[in-house]
């Protein structure tokens, strides 16, 4: 028998609940998660075939601390695997019979993950029209000599910046709505 | 404030680090409400930014919390404002549990 597999597999920005399915599957056929290669290569070892629960929760409080964190979890009975990408946290633990989906926050997961992706584009938007500005008033105004090349550089820098401005505003609108709809399935009750 | 954010301010009545919360609260609503380890986590922190609860001490990565006065002020005026709630329900024919 083979002592590891790799898996080739690539799931989108919001599809973890996919892949924590595709980990618990590989677990139930006798391959456990061993590591991550990069993003998308799975390194699995052989393991008895179990009922086992993958939980990738994200955390991207730079401030709190991270083996409490992590303790809590322990605390909880999950496993620390390994940290993706410094924000993505994976965990796993046996299926017990009283088991219940509340004890994975997918939703909540989703929620501040757009939330983080929202402040990212705001802040690269941001960025890139305060860079722009400056380099428009400082550099391609100050090609005076050539007046022809002048106009078609300014006028592939304002299409560019166009596209990406009308894009960014795009991003934020779809990731609004992405948030909305998470929130919108967080049954929480709310006291007000 | 949320229902499980009221419930972990109930339950730092007494000092309590967070997986005890956990299992607090699951015990006071008959299981009813779960809350996962990433939820507490963030509701802690959170409590705790706005100087709802304090941190006791640090023991093996566990973080012991207690309430505060002021955090005790929030529980009363939530308190005072479902006890309201409950006041119109049955006022306004809600006694389903009567039924």
């Amino acid at each position: 028998m083979k002592n590891r597999k790799i898996v080739k597999k690539f799931f989108k920005m919001f599809e973890f609940e996919d892949e924590q399915s595709f980990l618990e599957e590989q677990h139930a056929i006798g391959w456990k998660l061993n590591r991550l290669q990069g993003s998308r290569k799975y390194e699995f070892i052989p393991c008895e075939k179990e009922d086992y629960v993958y939980y990738i929760t994200y955390k991207n409080d730079k401030n709190a601390e991270e083996d409490s964190y992590i303790k809590l979890h322990e605390d909880c009975g999950w496993e620390f695997l390994f940290k993706k990408s410094r924000i993505w946290y994976y965990f796993r633990k046996k299926r017990m019979k009283d088991f219940k989906e509340d004890e994975r926050d997918n939703v909540r997961n989703k929620s501040s993950y757009a939330r983080e992706i929202r402040r990212r584009i705001v802040l690269t938007l941001g960025i890139v029209m305060a860079i722009t500005a400056l380099s428009y008033g400082f550099g391609v105004s100050d090609l005076k000599e050539a007046k022809v090349l002048q106009n078609i550089l300014e006028l592939i820098y304002l299409v560019g910046i166009a596209i990406f401005g009308v894009s960014g505003v795009f991003i934020f609108i779809h990731i609004n709505h992405i948030i909305r709809k998470y929130e919108g399935d967080n049954k929480e009750y709310k006291i007000h | 404030m949320t229902e499980t954010c009221f419930y972990i301010l109930l339950s730092m009545k007494q000092e309590r680090h967070g997986y005890n919360v956990i299992q607090h609260v699951r015990e006071i609503t008959n299981g009813e409400v779960i809350i996962s380890p990433g939820t507490m986590y963030g509701t802690l922190a959170k409590l705790e930014g706005n100087q709802l609860i304090c941190l006791i001490k640090e023991e093996e990565k566990r973080k012991t919390y207690y309430i505060t006065p002021l955090g005790e002020e929030i529980l009363k005026i939530e308190y005072m404002r479902i006890k309201r709630l409950y006041q119109i329900i049955n006022e306004n024919g809600g006694k389903w549990d009567e039924k």
